[in-house]
């Protein structure tokens, strides 16, 4: 499998952390809260995609009340293959930090 | 800043829908849409419209980036699939390949040859503004139109216009021996110039300058290559050249070679101011190429009205001088004597006049090959339809079950756009390579330095590509569109989806392929018999086993001598001297009868010859005697030919009188009448000519030597050998008489040829697409083939119904296209004044040979169809 992009690591992680409901707007949310980027929607959009694609993310529907209701919306969750992917990238990086220091 | 947009959600969907698969779109907006209601409720309308504004604008760049990736997965797809059917059907798509391939390295090549033919000399920098005077002169019932001007029009010009800005006089009349060292060479290219030369023409130097290069009557300019030839590496600039050595030539610049589209090439330029008549007062010294640059904004027409009344005027007194009569008489009488103004950007492709500084082109073939090449486009265009809309039957599966799945039209379409575009692409990078290729052979065929380099000139590389997507889609719209709109439905019941749609289609192109392909066999072979006709008509005099030895004024005195000494070889039958030789362009005087009645001033061509000429050449003698032997004997005698004797009225010539006009102390006498030969191309009818004598001391040019003999070889070798005896040191220059004279119809081979190589592509491609096209419809009728079998069809009938249709066909091109070759074949033989007749065996020679290649086409599958087991084909029924 290929590497993952620093953006689909950070939209990992923020899916993750906020568990259930995610989908683009508290993703984009979460991401603005960890690194102080603010993606557009559009922006998150292509690397959500293109992790559903690759089977690092699964959907699921939820449904809406208020005024919107009745228009489902699409979250996402993490699967096992992308729970390995992010294992992946964090014990490459740990051993690549691996006595590193700036002082 | 008020942003009060309420932003209407279907709009947006709109937007995004262009840009994300639909459901994606959906969601994206219902997302949006739930964010922006919280925001609403909680921060106030304002707020959660600016926020979705600007998180719509932001978005656009990444799903934009979104967009391109899913296009190109698509299309990735497009590709795998349209590689998949090339493969599948590996005959059909080389066939395909194949024709389109050659159609279009066709078409690249000629459009390579327009392209070089429309850029004669663009390259000076003032192209648009620069004009050549040409000369037109009538001279009771007698006409010329030149290249050339005289001295005193220079002069006027300059004097008189306000608008010319500059002007230079150029003369091309002699090619001397030039001789640096060791290096002796005979230059052809070397024409006299005034320093105003590099005012209206551009010529880039590379050494020396403009301003000084050719103010002194001794100075010389030399190109880039002539200067490597004659200095090598060394530095011209300032060294002598000996030129006959009679005079030397101090090199006062280089500069860079003419480029090979310029209607004149230069090797040397040599200062004019020596020269006596270059600035000499007379009208009739029509011997000067002169081009003005004017000022920008000068109208042309109005000043060729004004010179042509100018000119009158100061051409009165010569005129009543010459022939006794004022201007206004003169050209009342139906005289002219007048100049015109061609532009220089004209000259290559619309100037045919006589003493042109070299063979030009011409725009009329430049038009035809044009069309040409469009023909040859279409034939192929019509082919990869024709091919792609039959092999319809063997998709219509994959199409059901692509639409089955979803597919739709317009993804379908694209799918098969994809396919024709990938297929024209290949064409297009194949046929480059082919032309590059191929060029030096192009080259020789339209005797031009093509040059083909598609990767650094700037505008064929986004050519090409458009090109290629262009005809991608022109060629695939058709087979798209028909097959995308098969019904599923239909297909899986296993009927033929387009039934007998297309048929008539399909009929109509092959018609249109033979139709072209048997006019471009009718104009090859026109244009072949016409040529063979020139060639092999009686001319009047006998061209074969005659050598020309050149520069023989090189002996001096001793020409003479030369000439008696090879005599004396058997192997020599005969030779002559004249200043010039069948094939070159003559000049002519204005002469008139003495006594006669009406005493009027004629134009007649001229030639210097020696007693011998028209012995060596086997010019028959009508009336009176031929010149004799021996010196002075005949010098103001001379030969007219039939054409003269009538033009100047003459029932029996011999014994009369001739007088040039201008010099009226010019008296000849007629002493022989020749028959009429052809001393210039068959384009014209024969003109008046005159032989006149070698003037004493004179020697002539050329020495025309006949031999007797088939050791050809052995004979030159003599003749060389004699000649480094009489003229040690001087080159020696000869060219058979065959190959001078055949050069005036150059441009006639050279059309010949081209239309040759063309007829036969044409034919070839449109033969690729019926031999693709017949093996599907052979596999078509392959049942029917099989139940006509059975039920005791014969071999020979079953051949015959198949060959048949095909016949039908191009029975009808045949009869469409008859006609109209013959009206345009018609139309070009109109150029000559002898001309071959055009006759039916020619039209049926063409048909038949299209009709032949065709059913050699057909044939294979059609015997194969019809010697096939019914049991077979039938089988599965």
């Amino acid at each position: 499998m290929s590497q993952l992009t620093r953006k689909e690591e950070q939209v990992l992680l923020a899916i993750f952390h906020i568990g259930l409901d995610a989908y683009l707007i508290p993703i984009q949310a979460k991401i603005k809260l960890f690194t102080g980027k603010n993606y557009s929607v559009g922006t998150i959009y292509a690397p959500l995609n293109r992790l559903h694609l690759n089977g690092l993310l699964e959907t699921y529907f939820k449904k809406q009340t208020g005024p919107n209701a009745g228009k489902p919306i699409k979250c996402y969750r993490l699967t096992e293959k992308g729970e390995m992917a992010l294992q992946v990238l964090r014990d490459q990086q740990k051993m690549m930090w691996k006595g590193v220091s700036f002082s | 800043m008020i942003v009060n947009i309420s932003i209407n959600p279907q709009r947006v969907i709109q937007l995004f829908n262009r840009f994300l698969p639909k459901g994606d779109a959906d969601q994206l907006v219902v997302q949006l849409e739930s964010a922006f209601h919280d925001l609403s409720a909680h921060e106030g309308l304002r707020k959660a419209n600016l926020w979705l504004f600007s998180e719509i604008i932001r978005s656009m760049p990444g799903l934009f980036t979104a967009a391109i990736y899913w296009r190109l997965s698509m299309f990735k797809n497009d590709i795998k699939s349209a590689l998949r059917n090339v493969k599948k059907d590996r005959g059909v798509s080389v066939l395909n390949l194949l024709g389109l391939t050659i159609g279009i390295a066709a078409v690249l090549s000629i459009l390579l040859f327009v392209q070089h033919e429309l850029r004669y000399d663009n390259h000076h920098e003032n192209a648009d503004r620069i004009y050549r005077l040409n000369f037109y002169g009538v001279l009771n019932g007698n006409s010329q139109h030149t290249a050339r001007a005289c001295p005193p029009l220079a002069q006027l010009l300059v004097d008189e216009y306000p608008g010319v800005e500059a002007i230079t006089k150029m003369r091309h009349y002699s090619s001397p021996v030039f001789r640096v060292e060791s290096k002796i060479f005979s230059e052809e290219r070397v024409f006299w110039v005034d320093p105003a030369f590099f005012d209206v023409f551009t010529v880039p130097f590379i050494s020396g300058n403009p301003k000084n290069a050719l103010l002194q009557p001794n100075q010389i300019v030399l190109t880039r290559s002539m200067a490597k030839k004659y200095f090598g590496d060394t530095d011209p600039v300032g060294r002598i050249i000996d030129a006959d050595g009679q005079r030397d030539y101090i090199v006062s610049a280089v500069v860079e070679d003419v480029p090979p589209t310029s209607h004149f090439h230069f090797d040397f330029l040599c200062s004019l101011t020596e020269q006596r008549d270059a600035n000499a007062p007379v009208w009739f010294l029509n011997d000067f190429y002169i081009y003005v640059l004017l000022d920008e904004g000068t109208n042309v027409l109005e000043m060729e009205a004004d010179l042509a009344k100018t000119v009158g005027i100061h051409l009165d007194k010569f005129i009543k001088g010459a022939i006794g009569i004022s201007f206004d008489e003169f050209i009342q009488s139906g005289g002219a004597f007048q100049y015109s103004m061609q532009p220089l950007l004209d000259i290559h492709l619309n100037s045919h006049l006589e003493f042109e500084l070299e063979a030009n082109g011409n725009v009329v073939y430049v038009y035809l090959f044009a069309a040409i090449a469009i023909a040859i486009l279409l034939i192929s265009c019509i082919n990869f339809i024709n091919l792609s809309t039959a092999r319809s039957v063997n998709r219509a599966r994959e199409i059901a079950v692509r639409k089955c799945v979803g597919s739709s039209r317009g993804l379908l379409i694209k799918q098969f756009l994809t396919e024709t575009i990938l297929l024209s692409l290949v064409a297009v990078i194949v046929a480059s390579i082919i032309v590059k290729l191929t060029l030096p052979l192009i080259n020789q065929i339209v005797q031009r330095d093509l040059i083909w380099q598609p990767l650094s000139v700037s505008f064929w590389l986004p050519g090409l590509l458009l090109f290629a997507i262009l005809l991608g889609v022109v060629a695939g719209i058709y087979p798209a569109l028909v097959l995308s709109s098969f019904k599923p439905a239909v297909i899986m019941q296993g009927r033929n989806p387009s039934g007998g749609r297309g048929q008539s289609l399909r009929r109509g192109m092959v018609i249109f392929q033979f139709f072209i392909s048997i006019m471009l066999i009718i104009g090859a072979l026109t244009i072949r018999k016409q040529v063979d006709f020139i060639q092999n008509s009686n001319l009047g005099f006998s061209k074969e086993q005659i050598v020309i030895i050149k520069r023989i004024n090189d002996l001096g005195g001793q020409a003479e001598t030369f000439k008696q000494t090879l005599l004396t070889d058997s192997n020599i039958q005969n030779a002559a001297r004249s200043d010039m030789i069948m094939g070159d362009i003559f000049e002519a005087f204005a002469a008139r009868a003495v006594p006669s009645e009406d005493e009027q001033t004629k134009l007649i061509w001229y030639l210097n010859v020696d007693e011998d000429f028209i012995d060596t050449y086997e010019i028959k003698l009508s009336d009176g005697r031929s010149f004799s032997s021996g010196q002075g004997q005949d010098r103001n005698s001379i030969l007219i030919n039939e054409t003269a004797a009538s033009v100047l009225g003459y029932e029996d010539a011999v014994g009369r009188h001739l007088i040039n006009s201008f010099f009226e102390d010019n008296q000849f006498t007629i002493i022989g009448v020749i028959k009429d030969f052809h001393f210039e191309s068959m384009h014209q009818p024969i003109r008046s000519l005159i032989l006149l004598p070698i003037q004493q001391g004179g020697t002539g040019d050329f020495l025309s030597v006949r031999l007797s003999t088939m050791d050809i070889a052995g004979t030159l070798k003599n003749i060389e050998k004699t000649w480094k005896e009489f003229a040690p040191g001087h080159p020696f220059e000869f060219e058979f008489f065959n190959q001078h004279y055949s050069k005036i119809y150059e441009a006639e081979e050279r059309t010949a040829q081209i239309f040759y190589s063309l007829s036969i592509l044409a034919v070839c491609i449109a033969n690729l697409g019926l031999f693709g096209l017949s093996t599907y419809m052979v596999e078509r009728r392959i049942k029917e083939i099989g139940i006509r079998k059975t039920m005791g069809a014969s071999f020979l009938s079953i051949l015959y119904m198949l060959l048949q249709q095909f016949l039908v066909w191009i029975a009808i091109a045949s009869v469409i296209a008859c006609p109209v070759a013959y009206w345009g074949m018609e139309k070009w033989l109109r150029n000559f004044a002898y001309r071959c007749n055009l006759d039916s065996m020619l039209f049926i020679t063409a048909i038949g040979i299209a009709l032949i290649v065709a059913v050699l086409t057909v044939l294979n599958h059609a015997l194969k169809a019809a010697r096939s087991n019914p049991v077979k084909c039938l089988r599965y029924e």
